[in-house]
């Protein structure tokens, strides 16, 4: 635990001093990784300070996807703000490739137990008035806290998973269902009960959770004319489907796949143990537009495409959905063995587009 | 802008073929637009600038305003500090007739202006949804969305796949497309619409007229705007409906009407708005709203409107009932949930109001109910101008529409010529309203002294027929009256709270006995202050 989390548990220190102390660590923070960078989200009802510290993945390929690790958002208070900084610095120390991280300690850095209006239940899904949700406020997002939290959640659509410790007892104008119902991110809660190290180990395992696209190739066959036959096989290897955001506003795309050095000409997609099912290519021939695909599951394609390049060389494939990332495959064309397309093993075909 | 009707009537009558090729343009002559509103409300300004006040509802992000008023009889108070009724229309922004009958009722009032109670401030604002009023009033629209850019169809773009007038006509009616699991089918005689049943055919879904523009095989999907006001408000809001808008109160506009009912002491809202004809009472979802101990209240006044309004006999509605469909979000809940507002939405059209007088109207629990009400108006009372019969269309790679039905305006606004009749007796019962509203007095029940030992009890009598303030949480973080005991510097507290908070008194009820024990010097005086939600400040001077 670093200094500063020592000294914020002592009683009788000033806001002032506690929020100096908290800017103090987050820039440490913020300055000990190469994508660190300290910003705010907004300025409490008290006038004090929101901040968010922001993690960049510092892989090549950048990140498509984020993850938002809020301290208070179930009404953890200081304690929420020490647990969440302890995953930051875990993270520094071995960061999930292709994530961004934005972290913010305190929500509602006033922090006042008595207030009229609670942040935590001033969030618009599932609102009630406050006669049936007390603390609900006259209003969702009444409080500048919770408007300025809603504000980044629109501002960011590559943010895929919330984070934050403590016990959702009541999700009824909830940071969680605000942030699942409209923006369509997965939200998760920490134990606070468990060790450091349980509960690092539990927020890396929920990040392998996120979906994740596989793509790999299975076969290719000329099939004359110029025309090759691509078998491919994709697959999210991560436990959560790649809709994340589909219940309400829609902000997951399909997953799209896209290839330079060869046009196509045909598509053709199947689960397994199904048939081969042709893919509407007419509103736009370049790009094979797939349903989403499920926590763990796997697809076949099959591409009919005609080499631009004479004599035909390496094709490279792309695949992507917005929030969920991509992969990228090189096939080099001329060299592939010619085959007789037999179906992958254990799975059977019924009939060949 | 104001088209005379009268004018409109002549012409119309010198063409023998007005009935069949001038369309429902007609609908909308008698209306004005927002330069129209705004010139008439600067005009009672001018005539009154001392109790008639110009008010600003607010813009939206776009900058366009909702222009308003607020008036009050000559009296001691200033208007801002005076208890409120609201006179909001068009919120839903397709009631123009909604904006006509505050502007009625406005012009009525401010002619017996010294007649209103002088303890009020009447808030008047016709256009509360400008952007979608005049998309209304061009024919554009009847969605109510205003122009802010929103995805309706979720797929990353805005507006990409808009109504369009295929037939050519100058209006935007609606579309057939022939699917095989199409939700509706054509009676009998080819004109009206039901549910289609297993073994219907063909089978129809319903669409604005339009192209398929975007091309992703679905029609008119994503249309122009944008957020429709009345669904921004927080109770029974749901993301669900990309109308609600990105979040409740997200746009200006319907947050500065929260902000105006919470700010001000606001007793009433009536909202004007609606084609069903009824006066609702708030609940827009299934399960009801209004606690039991409030619905006397509100069945009372949905009571008093209708009759107000020539209308009556039938049992009260509230919001889901009369519009015959869940509309979460709506402000009339909102106003009543969280700001402890008697609101309720008047709809002075609907297809009753339309067939009244006609001596053949049939009643709405006809098995075609509103639609063969609104085609009996179309047909024998008004020359059938408004309904086209469903006729084919060429769309994209071979399909076949089916263009026609009501159009747009026939159903959602009354013809100009009508506005007069619907929107007479809309002064009368905002006068009534007015006329019961709560004035609290306070009645000294014990004033002793011995010495210079004094003890007092008062208890507080609201000699109005409206209560002092509504009970499900009142105006936002109170519940009760608030009354306050000041005694001067030379006085000494002995017992009693010198602030006490109190229910909600009820009309012509009376409130708890309050008691205070003090030391005053003889001679002396003390205040007594007291208010509630529905009631201005009030300062005593006791001398005891």
């Amino acid at each position: 635990m670093s200094w500063w989390l020592w000294l914020f548990g002592l009683a009788g220190f000033e806001a002032e001093g506690r929020d100096a102390l908290l800017r103090s660590e987050l820039l440490v923070l913020s300055e000990s990784h190469p994508g660190g960078s300290l910003t705010s989200l907004g300025t409490s009802a008290g006038g004090r300070d929101i901040p968010c510290v922001v993690l960049e993945s510092t892989s090549s390929a950048g990140a498509e996807r984020a993850v938002l690790l809020v301290g208070d958002a179930l009404g953890e208070g200081e304690r929420g703000a020490q647990l969440v900084l302890e995953l930051a610095h875990t993270w520094i120390q071995a960061p999930v490739e292709g994530i961004d991280l934005y972290v913010v300690p305190h929500l509602d850095p006033d922090g006042d137990p008595f207030a009229q209006v609670r942040v935590c239940a001033n969030f618009p899904a599932g609102w009630l008035p406050s006669t049936e949700l007390p603390g609900a406020g006259p209003f969702p997002l009444h409080r500048p806290e919770a408007l300025a939290m809603a504000e980044f959640l629109r501002g960011h659509p590559e943010l895929v998973g919330l984070w934050s410790p403590g016990h959702l007892e009541d999700a009824r104008g909830s940071l969680f269902a605000f942030a699942e119902e409209s923006f369509g991110l997965v939200a998760a809660r920490g134990d606070p009960g468990v060790s450091d190290d349980e509960r690092a180990a539990a927020f890396l395992n929920w990040l392998s959770w996120l979906p994740s696209l596989r793509l790999t190739h299975a076969d290719t066959r000329e099939v004359g004319g110029g025309l090759w036959e691509l078998d491919l096989e994709l697959v999210n290897v991560g436990r959560l489907p790649c809709w994340l955001s589909a219940p309400v506003n829609d902000t997951s795309r399909p997953v799209e796949l896209a290839l330079d050095g060869a046009e196509i000409l045909g598509a053709a997609a199947a689960g397994e143990g199904e048939t081969l099912v042709p893919i509407d290519l007419s509103r736009d021939p370049e790009v094979v537009r797939l349903r989403h695909l499920g926590g763990g599951e796997w697809r076949r394609l099959r591409l009919v495409v005609r080499a631009t390049a004479e004599p035909p060389s390496a094709l490279s494939l792309r695949v992507r959905a917005r929030r969920v990332g991509g992969d990228h495959l090189e096939i080099a064309l001329g060299d592939a063995p010619v085959s007789d397309a037999p179906a992958p093993p254990g799975r059977t075909e019924r009939s060949s587009p | 802008m104001l088209v005379d009707p009268n004018l409109l009537s002549l012409l119309l009558t010198l063409s023998l073929s007005a009935a069949s090729t001038v369309g429902s343009d007609e609908l909308v002559v008698g209306y004005r637009d927002l330069e129209g509103v705004r010139g008439r409300l600067r005009t009672w300004v001018q005539e009154r600038p001392e109790w008639v006040e110009p008010f600003t509802l607010g813009r939206n992000s776009r900058g366009v305003e909702a222009p308003g008023l607020q008036f009050g009889a000559p009296g001691e108070r200033p208007l801002d500090e005076r208890p409120v009724l609201l006179l909001i229309g068009g919120l839903d922004g397709v009631s123009l007739a909604g904006g006509e009958a505050v502007l009625a009722g406005v012009e009525e009032l401010l002619r017996g202006l010294e007649e209103l109670p002088p303890e009020l401030c009447f808030v008047a604002v016709p256009w509360a949804s400008p952007e979608g009023l005049a998309r209304a009033l061009s024919g554009r629209s009847l969605s109510g969305a205003n122009g802010t850019p929103v995805d309706l169809d979720r797929d990353g773009r805005t507006d990409e796949d808009p109504l369009d007038d295929l037939d050519g006509d100058g209006e935007l009616a609606q579309m057939l497309l022939e699917r095989p699991d199409g939700a509706w089918t054509l009676t009998e005689d080819r004109r009206f619409l039901r549910r289609a049943g297993p073994s219907d055919a063909p089978r129809y879904e319903l669409v604005g007229e339009g192209r398929d523009d975007d091309g992703d095989g679905r029609y008119n999907e994503d249309d122009a705007g944008g957020v429709v006001l009345d669904r921004n408000f927080p109770v029974g809001w749901t993301a669900r409906a990309a109308e609600a808008g990105e979040w409740p109160l997200s746009e200006p506009l319907a947050r500065a009407l929260a902000d105006l009912a919470l700010g001000r002491r606001t007793i009433a809202a009536l909202l004007f708005q609606g084609a069903h004809g009824r006066v609702a009472a708030p609940g827009g979802l299934e399960a009801a709203l209004v606690r039991p101990a409030d619905r006397p209240l509100f069945d009372g006044w949905s009571r008093t409107a209708e009759e107000r309004l020539g209308r009556g006999g039938e049992a009260p509605v509230r919001l889901f009932e009369a519009r015959r469909e869940a509309c979460g979000g709506a402000a009339l809940d909102w106003l009543y949930a969280s700001a402890g507002v008697l609101g309720l939405e008047v709809s002075v059209w609907g297809p009753q109001v339309a067939l009244e007088g006609f001596a053949e109207a049939a009643p709405s629990t006809t098995a075609g109910g509103d639609e063969e009400l609104w085609m009996q108006w179309v047909d024998d009372l008004h020359g059938g101008i408004g309904f086209a019969d469903w006729a084919p269309v060429e769309l994209e790679e071979g399909l076949r529409g089916l263009v026609g039905g009501f159009r747009a305006r026939t159903r959602a606004n009354p013809p100009g010529t009508e506005l007069e009749r619907v929107t007479r007796g809309v002064a009368d019962l905002v006068r009534e309203l007015a006329g019961a509203r709560p004035l609290l007095e306070a009645e000294v029940r014990l004033a002793r002294r011995e010495g210079d030992f004094c003890r007092l009890r008062v208890r507080l009598r609201n000699a109005g027929e409206l209560p002092s303030g509504l009970a499900p949480g009142g105006t936002f973080g109170r519940r009760g009256g608030r009354l306050r005991l000041e005694l001067p510097e030379d006085a000494r507290w002995i017992a009693g709270h010198d602030a006490l908070e109190f229910d909600h008194v009820p009309g012509r009820g009376i409130s708890p006995e309050f008691e205070w024990h003090f030391t005053l010097p003889e001679g002396g005086s003390v205040v007594l202050e007291y208010e509630d939600d529905w009631c201005a400040t009030v300062r005593e001077v006791l001398a005891l």
